[in-house]
C-alpha cells in the first residue's frame, strides 16, 4: 500500500468508506519499515549484567559484550587471527614483555539519553577499563560489588605490571613474564574498552552504579533498555567507526523455555533463535522459512566433582565416578547424537587436543572396587542441574536423572537438585555444590583460555574453577607454556597437562556438542561465534 | 450505608493484619537468611519478643521496606510496582470479557430455556467450569497461535514496537509515547491481550453465565414480572429493566469471589503465555530460590484481592439496599 494507490479514488458515499479502509491500511507503511530494519533475537536467557568485565556466561557475552563494546584487537569470525579492532596497530618488544598499540582516532562513544560524550575514544579509556579491574584503589574498582572473573582467574593481575599512557592516541602494556597469548586474551570480551568520561561524569553525579546497568560502549549497537526476564533493546550506533550496520533496531527476547523459543522462531516473532533443541533439529531442516546453522563447537560439558569437599578429595572416590557413568547412553538421549564424547577438556577442533588419552571406560564393576579401596560403603550425593538449556548441555536435568540411574548400580544414593541459572551460578562459583553439571564454551581458540579458566588455582580462587581443584602440576605445564612461543613446544606442555587432569579426574567429562542457531531465511550474513552466540554485526534481512 | 463501608473497610484491615501475622509466623519458622532485611529490627540481639519483632515487620511492610532480590539485589517493592499494571492490564480484559460474555450468555440460555441453546450454553460452561487453565491455555496457543497463525505466541507487543513504560499499562503507555505507528501498536496489543484474556477469562465466564442464568429463571417466575408480562410490556423492556439488573445485583457476591481465581489463574496464564506479569514474576522467582521476590509479590496478590473484594462488597451494598444489614 503505498499513497499513490490510496489518492487515485474519486469521492463517491460509498469510495469514501472504502477510502477510510484503505488510509487505515496505508497507516501500516511506517509500521512495516520498523519491521524491515529490526531483528529479534529470541535468546536463552536473562543476563546476569551487560558488564562483560563481570560476566562469565555466553548469554551476557552475546547481550552485552559483543552487541555494545569492542576490544582493542579482535578476532576474525571463524578463526583465531588477531586483526586490528579499536587499536589500528601494535608493536611487541622483542623480550615479549612491552606491548604499544597505537589507537583509531574516529571512535565514537554512543550518544544516548543518559549520556552524551564530549570526546572520541581514546588512551584515557583503555586506560579506565583495564585499571577498574587490575587496582583496588581505582574509584571503580568495588562499584557494583562484583568480581572480575575472567581478569583474575587468567592471572592478568600479576601479568601485567603497568599500563601506560604515551599519548593520547598510544598506549603500553608492560607485562612481568612473555605471554604468548596475550594479544587473544585482549580479543576476549572482558578487555571491552568503557568511556572513562561517563564514568568521570557518574563519579562527579556520586552515581557510580549507574554505570554497569546503563553501559556506554563504542559497539556496533546501543543500549536502549532492559526489561529483566523480558527483553532488552538496542538500536544501532548512528557514528560506529566500521560505519552503522544495516538492521536498525535489534531486541533480545529473553525466551529461556527451548518449545516457547521455537514456537516464536516459527511464528514469525523472532528471526533468529539461540539454541534449538536436538529434537526440532529436523523440523527445522524442513521447514524452507528457516535456515539452520551449525558448527562443531568449541565447548565441553562436564560433570564436576567438588575436590574441596570429601569424598571428592580422594582420587579413587573420583575415578570410581568416572567408570560408574555410560556416556554413550548420555550422547545418545541427552545430545541426541548431536555431540561426541569427551576425553579431554579440550575439544578436537583446538590444536593441542591430546588425540590418545586413557579413557575412563564404562565399568560399574571397577568403579565399585575403587570405592570399596577408598573406604566407602554407603554414599549419598548431590547432582546440581540448572533448568535452562546450554550449547553444551541440551537438558541437564535429564543427564542429571540418567547419571542417578547409572550410579544406582553403584548402590550411590543421589538427589538431583534443580536451580534457576543465574543462582545456580552464583552458588556454584561460591562452592556451595558437592558436584555439579557444567559446560564451557571458548571465547577463543587457543587452548590457554579453557585450561586456565577451569583448572588452574587462581581459578579456584575466584570461583570459576568449579571443581575448585588445584595442582601445583597441571599449572606448572600451563606457567610454562605461556612464556613460549613455539606452538610445537607449547602443545607438548599442554599434552602433560591434560594427562595431568586424566588421572587426577576432577570432572567426567562428557561431551562435546555441535552448535546450532535457527533463523528466518531472510536473515542474511549471519555468523556464529566459537562460543555459539551470534555475531549481529554486519547481519541484513532481505525480504 | 456509611456503617457498611467502615465495617467492610475494617474487616479487610483485620483480614489484611491477620495475614500478615500467618506470613510472619510461617516467616520466622522458615528462617531464611534472605528475609532478614525485612524481619529483623535495629537491635535484634536486644529484643527477641515475638510481638516486638512482628511490630517491626509490620512497620516494614507499611514503610515499602519489602527487602531486596537475593538475585539482582533491587528494591523488591521497586519492581512488584513495575510488574502489577501487567497483571491488572490481563486481568482487567479478562474480567471484562468474562462479564459481557457471561452476560450474554447467561441470558441467552434464559430466554431460550429448556431448548437446544439452553443446552448447549450449560454444556460449554460445564466444560470450560472443569478445565485446567494450564491446559487450555497450552491447547489455544498450539491450535489458534501455532497451527492457525492467528494470535502472536507471547508477550505483551511486538518485539520491535519501542514504547517505554510510563504508567506499566500498555495501552496508555501507547498514547504517552511518541510512537510513530501508533495505530499498528495498539492492534499488536490487541492481538497479544486477546488470547491469555480469554483463557483467564475461561472459568469466570462459565461461572457468571450459570449464576446469571439461575438468577433470571427465578426473578422471571416473581410475581412482578409475571404481571408485567400480562400487562403487555415488551419482552426486553422487561428483561433489560426489571430481570438483568436485579440478576446483576444478586449474583454481584458471586462475582466479587471470581476475583480471587482471577488472580490465581492470572499467575498461571501469564507463565504459559510469558507475559510479563507479577504471577510469572513470582514463579520465576520460585523456580531461583529468590524468596524476599516470592514474599512480595504474594503479598501483594493479598492485598489486591482483599481490597477488590472489599470494594465489590461496598458496590453490591449500594446496588442492593438488602445487603446494607450484614
Amino acid at each position: 500500500m503505498n499513497l499513490k494507490a490510496c489518492s487515485k479514488h474519486t469521492l463517491n458515499p460509498l469510495m469514501l468508506l472504502l477510502l477510510v479502509l484503505l488510509v487505515s491500511a496505508c497507516d501500516n507503511t511506517p509500521e512495516q519499515s520498523i519491521m524491515r530494519q529490526g531483528l529479534v533475537f529470541c535468546s536463552e536467557g536473562n543476563p546476569d549484567t551487560l558488564n562483560p568485565q563481570f560476566a562469565t556466561s555466553g548469554i551476557a557475552f552475546d547481550a552485552g559484550g559483543r552487541t555494545l563494546f569492542n576490544r582493542l584487537v579482535q578476532l576474525e569470525p571463524g578463526t583465531s587471527t588477531i586483526k586490528p579492532s579499536l587499536a589500528e596497530s601494535w608493536t611487541i618488544s622483542e623480550d615479549g614483555l612491552r606491548y604499544q598499540f597505537t589507537l583509531r582516532r574516529d571512535v565514537q562513544f554512543h550518544t544516548t539519553k543518559y549520556f552524551q560524550p564530549s570526546r572520541a575514544f581514546n588512551a584515557n579509556d583503555v586506560l579506565f577499563s583495564f585499571n577498574r579491574q587490575r587496582l583496588q584503589a581505582h574509584p571503580y574498582h568495588f562499584v557494583s560489588r562484583r568480581s572480575y572473573p575472567y581478569f583474575d582467574s587468567m592471572g592478568l593481575r600479576e601479568l601485567i605490571i603497568d599500563i601506560k599512557k604515551i599519548h593520547n592516541y598510544s598506549v603500553e602494556f608492560h607485562l612481568a613474564r612473555p605471554e604468548s597469548p596475550f594479544l587473544s586474551i585482549l580479543a576476549m570480551e572482558f578487555a571491552s574498552i568503557f568511556s572513562a568520561e561517563y564514568a568521570q561524569r557518574l563519579l562527579e553525579e556520586d552515581q557510580q552504579e549507574l554505570f554497569d546497568l546503563f553501559p556506554i560502549g563504542t559497539g556496533p549497537f546501543v543500549f536502549v533498555r532492559h526489561v529483566q526476564d523480558s527483553h532488552i533493546r538496542f538500536h544501532a550506533h548512528p557514528q560506529y567507526y566500521k560505519g552503522p550496520e544495516k538492521i536498525k533496531y535489534l531486541v533480545f527476547a529473553i525466551t529461556p523455555e527451548p518449545s516457547l523459543r521455537y514456537a516464536r522462531l516459527t511464528a514469525g516473532e523472532c528471526d533468529v533463535m539461540a539454541n534449538p533443541l536436538p529434537a526440532y533439529l529436523n523440523l527445522i531442516h524442513k521447514n524452507k522459512t528457516l535456515d539452520l546453522y551449525q558448527m562443531t563447537g568449541l565447548n565441553i560439558g562436564y560433570w564436576a566433582f567438588n575436590t574441596t569437599k570429601p569424598p571428592f578429595d580422594d582420587i579413587r572416590v573420583r575415578r570410581a565416578l568416572n567408570h560408574a557413568i555410560n556416556r554413550q547412553a548420555i550422547i545418545h538421549s541427552v545430545y541426541l547424537d548431536s555431540a561426541e564424547i569427551a576425553e579431554s577438556p579440550l575439544p578436537p577442533s583446538i590444536w593441542s587436543h591430546h588425540t590418545e588419552l586413557p579413557s575412563y571406560t564404562y565399568d560399574p564393576v571397577i568403579a565399585r572396587k575403587l570405592l570399596k579401596e577408598a573406604g566407602i560403603e554407603q554414599l549419598e550425593i548431590d547432582i546440581w542441574a540448572f533448568n535452562i538449556q546450554r550449547p553444551y548441555n541440551p537438558d541437564s536435568v535429564k543427564m542429571a536423572e540418567l547419571i542417578k540411574r547409572d550410579l544406582e548400580q553403584i548402590d550411590i544414593k543421589t538427589n538431583i537438585v534443580t536451580l534457576e541459572w543465574s543462582s545456580f551460578i552464583h552458588r556454584v562459583s561460591q562452592g556451595q555444590h558437592q558436584t555439579a553439571l557444567l559446560g564451557w564454551t571458548a571465547d577463543n581458540e587457543d587452548p590457554d583460555h579453557f585450561l586456565t579458566p577451569l583448572l588452574t588455582c587462581d581459578a579456584a580462587m575466584t570461583g570459576s574453577n568449579r571443581a575448585f581443584w588445584c595442582s601445583k602440576d597441571f599449572d606448572g605445564h600451563l606457567n610454562s607454556a605461556r612464556k613460549i612461543t613455539d606452538p610445537n613446544q607449547r602443545a607438548d606442555l599442554y599434552y602433560q597437562a591434560q594427562e595431568t587432569f586424566k588421572s587426577e579426574a576432577p570432572w567426567l567429562t562428557i561431551a562435546h556438542a555441535t552448535q546450532y542457531i535457527a533463523a528466518r531465511s531472510h536473515v542474511k550474513n549471519l555468523k556464529q561465534t566459537p562460543s555459539g552466540g551470534v555475531y549481529f554485526s554486519g547481519v541484513y534481512l532481505e525480504r | 450505608m456509611w456503617v457498611v463501608v467502615i465495617k467492610k473497610i475494617s474487616s479487610a484491615i483485620i483480614s489484611i493484619l491477620s495475614i500478615t501475622l500467618v506470613i510472619f509466623l510461617l516467616l520466622k519458622t522458615a528462617n531464611t537468611q534472605s528475609l532478614d532485611a525485612i524481619l529483623l529490627n535495629d537491635n535484634p540481639l536486644s529484643d527477641t519478643s515475638l510481638i516486638t519483632q512482628y511490630r517491626n515487620y509490620l512497620t516494614n511492610i507499611i514503610n515499602g521496606n519489602w527487602g531486596y532480590s537475593s538475585i539482582n539485589n533491587q528494591p523488591i517493592l521497586q519492581e512488584v510496582i513495575a510488574l502489577i499494571p501487567a497483571t491488572i492490564e490481563l486481568t482487567f480484559f479478562a474480567t471484562l470479557m468474562a462479564l459481557l460474555i457471561g452476560l450474554i450468555a447467561g441470558t441467552v440460555a434464559t430466554i431460550f430455556r429448556h431448548t437446544f441453546i439452553d443446552f448447549f450454553v450449560l454444556l460449554i460452561s460445564f466444560v470450560g467450569y472443569s478445565v485446567p487453565i494450564f491446559w487450555w491455555g497450552l491447547i489455544t496457543m498450539l491450535v489458534i497461535s501455532l497451527d492457525w497463525g492467528l494470535t502472536p505466541v507471547s508477550g505483551r507487543i511486538g518485539f520491535l514496537f519501542d514504547i517505554e513504560p510510563i504508567t506499566g499499562f500498555m495501552l496508555v503507555d501507547v498514547f504517552l509515547n511518541d510512537v510513530s505507528n501508533r495505530w499498528e501498536a495498539i492492534k499488536s496489543i490487541f492481538n497479544h491481550l486477546i488470547l491469555p484474556a480469554m483463557v483467564l477469562a475461561t472459568v469466570p465466564l462459565s461461572i457468571i453465565a450459570r449464576t446469571i442464568r439461575a438468577a433470571l429463571i427465578e426473578i422471571l417466575q416473581k410475581d412482578h414480572i409475571l404481571s408485567a408480562f400480562a400487562r403487555g410490556i415488551s419482552g426486553v423492556k422487561i428483561y433489560w429493566i426489571h430481570a438483568i439488573r436485579n440478576a446483576l445485583a444478586q449474583s454481584m457476591p458471586i462475582f466479587a469471589m471470581q476475583i480471587g481465581a482471577l488472580v490465581m489463574g492470572a499467575i498461571i496464564t501469564e507463565t504459559i503465555f510469558s507475559w510479563p506479569g507479577l504471577g510469572k514474576w513470582l514463579i520465576e522467582s520460585l523456580n531461583r530460590g529468590d524468596f524476599p521476590a516470592v514474599h512480595g509479590s504474594t503479598i501483594m496478590l493479598i492485598f489486591i484481592i482483599i481490597v477488590i473484594n472489599s470494594l465489590l462488597d461496598i458496590a453490591s451494598a449500594i446496588i442492593n439496599p438488602r445487603l446494607r444489614k450484614f
